[in-house]
């Protein structure tokens, strides 16, 4: 069974596609999935178990050349001719759009069996087949409102699966725990780590620096807690007056804003206890490694559609009536359903994911009239649900099932994702693909760096110590190829010098996953 | 120099014009051959930078199959852009199922080639060689271009002649987009929804 699924941007309505993954391996045994995806979201999917195949699109640069370079569009139109070409010799026997309108002409283009979330044909044009699909179309066009079904189970249901039967999902690697480490250890290491992302992508979507500011202050002074705070780079003005502020207490919190690629976020959002949020990509990769979530939603975002995945998570909710909204910018109510959410009541969240997670009770949320709070539960064959809170009588125990966190033979798997890597980097360098070819060997070169360190532990093995030094000098040349751009000599070194030596350490490893 | 005379001669019944034009040294040179363990040769030359190779400094034959292994070539018309001392289009003609292989490369890279290895078995029907350094003529051919082709590029050698292959690769995009466009079928309508698409 050779399976596609298309989802190429949002890192949100990603993760909330991997639930997918082991439902459909296990519903179709020996399932092939291929996934395709937007060239900037592929670092983020590349090494997940559940994928066959990744294929990635330059999307972005696609939109940017087609709106404002109308020289460039023969050059765009024969590469996703090629590239639906290519898809059709694959011959799918099933593609599972969630990429609406995109996602129909790729299906159509690469000619498979059965399409479920939205089709094309030149006859019919844009149709749905399934009637998930047209139930789901129906509810975000007329009455969100009226829908109680997470998008996580709605992608299950449209590909055929029971709603909740299978968890958000995300690989995190032993290299991505060192770059996590590294990065978070710029404070006291002992104490419990709280998250905070303050950005969404749009201003109306954003809770408030000040907001944010009085929840870590209360957090710092009555915890022990650290505080990681989390953004693109365009929020690292807002995280640096955060950590500028001679008012908190200083030394416990470490700006990330701006220093997290997505593999390093994962590693990240993995070491930290909680993640508090708004509706948010990152908010979906936390839930998805497993951290818990504190949830604040308002404005066009709806808790049941978009909440975090999985057991245990919290969110806060405005009572306002008119949420969720179809146009902030319109607001005549002054944002009530944002501004109704205090900063105490996120403080209150805090307390109460505390006791959950020691085993214990909160007997009552505290929170007033205004905010609800809920919290998540994942049964299979409903799927999610938003409890409101203290009322837990319908499920015993929400203490959120973390994924245990097994230590594995860091050096051998980080030796098998180099391989991993160079293969793809060999590939990029045969198509032509210079770009790709040095923004991977740039990932190459992290890695590798991330594995010296390992190979520094007095355990290591002499002789592999040994090999380690044997192969400096030629890291040395890699520098220089890079340098002077010359590829050949670069891809030489990868496949001639480097990856004997890789070979020999990740062979253990590659013998287990055999 | 024995090996080039040999080529050129060869060349000069099926091309007399660019056997003129590589007989005189083009100006531009700088490249060097280099033996590698596996006993091919490659080229390579001094930059800025630093030096720059054209093939594996260790196989170039086992990268060349790689590179071919890698390649989609739905068409049996072939745009080569790039061949550097020949072993990528020696793996083309050998192993692909081709009606006609157009190999675009530089002149100093060609004559270099010309030079490093006997071509007699590629000089033949079928093969055209478009060498620059001036792209005019090379694009004129291309656009004459009556059917739907496939473009290969082998990336060394592409990049060591950067702006006159990118150049080129429009040119190629361009006559390509044209055939296609005009079959009309449904395959070629609805790629152009879809970027209409991607585009909102």
């Amino acid at each position: 069974m050779k399976i596609l699924i298309i989802r190429t941007h949002r890192l949100g309505d990603i993760l909330q596609l991997t639930p997918l993954l082991p439902g459909l391996k296990k519903k179709y045994s020996g399932a092939e999935i291929t996934w395709i995806t937007g060239d900037n979201f592929a670092g983020i999917l590349d090494d997940h178990p559940g994928i066959d195949e990744l294929l990635a699109i330059p999307e972005r640069e696609y939109r940017y050349l087609l709106a404002d370079r109308p020289d460039r569009f023969p050059c765009v139109y024969n590469e996703m001719y090629d590239f639906c070409r290519l898809l059709g010799r694959r011959k799918f026997d099933l593609v599972i759009n969630r990429q609406y309108e995109v996602g129909s002409l790729i299906s159509f283009l690469a000619g498979a069996r059965a399409v479920r979330g939205g089709s094309y044909s030149p006859e019919r044009s844009f149709v749905m087949e399934d009637s998930a699909s047209r139930e789901l179309y129906q509810n975000v066009k007329s009455d969100r409102k009226g829908n109680r079904m997470n998008l996580a189970d709605w992608s299950l249901l449209i590909a055929g699966l029971a709603p909740g039967c299978a968890p958000m999902n995300l690989p995190v690697t032993e290299a991505d725990r060192i770059r996590a480490e590294e990065l978070i250890a710029e404070s006291e290491r002992s104490a419990p780590i709280a998250a905070v992302q303050m950005g969404a992508g749009r201003s109306f979507r954003q809770w408030g620096t000040e907001n944010y500011r009085k929840v870590i202050r209360t957090i710092l002074e009555r915890t022990n807690y650290r505080i990681v705070l989390l953004g693109t780079g365009e929020e690292k003005e807002a995280a640096d007056s955060i950590l500028g502020d001679p008012s908190l207490p200083q030394g416990r919190i470490v700006n990330l804003a701006g220093r997290t690629p997505l593999k390093t976020l994962r590693g990240v959002l993995e070491w930290c206890r909680v993640l508090i949020t708004g509706d948010t990509g990152t908010m979906h990769m936390a839930a998805a490694v497993g951290t818990r979530v504190i949830a604040i939603f308002y404005g066009t975002a709806y808790p049941w559609e978009t909440g975090p995945y999985g057991d245990g998570h919290l969110i806060l909710y405005s009572r306002n009536q008119c949420a969720p909204c179809r146009e902030p910018e319109k607001c005549g109510s002054g944002q009530k359903c944002r501004s109704a959410i205090k900063p105490e009541h996120v403080w209150r969240a805090f307390e109460i994911q505390e006791a959950i997670s020691a085993g214990g009770t909160a007997r009552s949320a505290g929170l007033g009239e205004d905010v609800d709070l809920y919290i998540t539960a994942v049964r299979e064959g409903t799927g999610q649900e938003l409890i409101p809170f203290p009322d837990r009588s319908t499920r015993p125990g929400n203490a959120l099932r973390r994924p245990e966190v097994v230590p594995g033979n860091t050096v051998g798997e980080i030796a098998a994702n180099l391989q991993k890597k160079k293969k793809d980097m060999i590939r990029s360098f045969y198509l032509a693909h210079s770009d790709a070819f040095f923004s991977e060997f740039s990932s190459y070169i992290d890695d590798l760096i991330c594995l010296a360190g390992c190979l520094q532990a007095p355990d290591t093995a002499p002789d592999i110590r040994n090999a380690f030094e044997s192969i400096l000098p030629y890291i040395g040349s890699a520098a220089a190829a890079m340098q002077s751009r010359d590829l050949v000599s670069l891809k030489d070194i990868l496949q001639y010098r480097l990856d004997p030596f890789l070979q020999e350490i990740a062979s253990p490893v590659q013998n287990e996953l055999r | 120099m024995a090996q080039l005379e040999t080529n050129i001669n060869k060349l000069r019944r099926k091309d007399p014009d660019l056997a003129d034009r590589l007989t005189p040294p083009p100006p531009e040179a700088g490249w060097e051959l280099v033996h590698s363990p596996s006993g091919d040769l490659t080229a390579g030359r001094n930059l800025p930078e630093g030096f720059y190779l054209i093939h594996s400094s260790m196989d170039p034959r086992r990268e060349a199959a790689e590179w071919l292994a890698c390649q989609d070539i739905p068409e049996k018309m072939i745009i080569l852009l790039g061949m550097g001392l020949g072993y990528p289009l020696r793996e083309l003609a050998e192993n692909t199922d081709w009606n006609s292989i157009l190999v675009v490369e530089d002149a100093s890279l060609f004559r270099l080639a010309l030079a490093g290895d006997d071509f007699s078995d590629l000089i033949r029907p079928g093969i055209e060689f478009l060498i620059g350094p001036d792209p005019e003529p090379i694009e004129k051919r291309i656009s004459r271009m009556a059917g739907p082709f496939s473009i290969c590029a082998f990336l060394p050698a592409f990049n060591a002649h950067r702006e006159f292959f990118r150049r080129i690769l429009d040119t190629c995009h361009m006559r390509l987009f044209e055939l296609r466009i005009s079959a009309k079928d449904d395959f070629s309508e609805t790629v152009k929804i879809l970027l209409d698409e991607i585009r909102k």
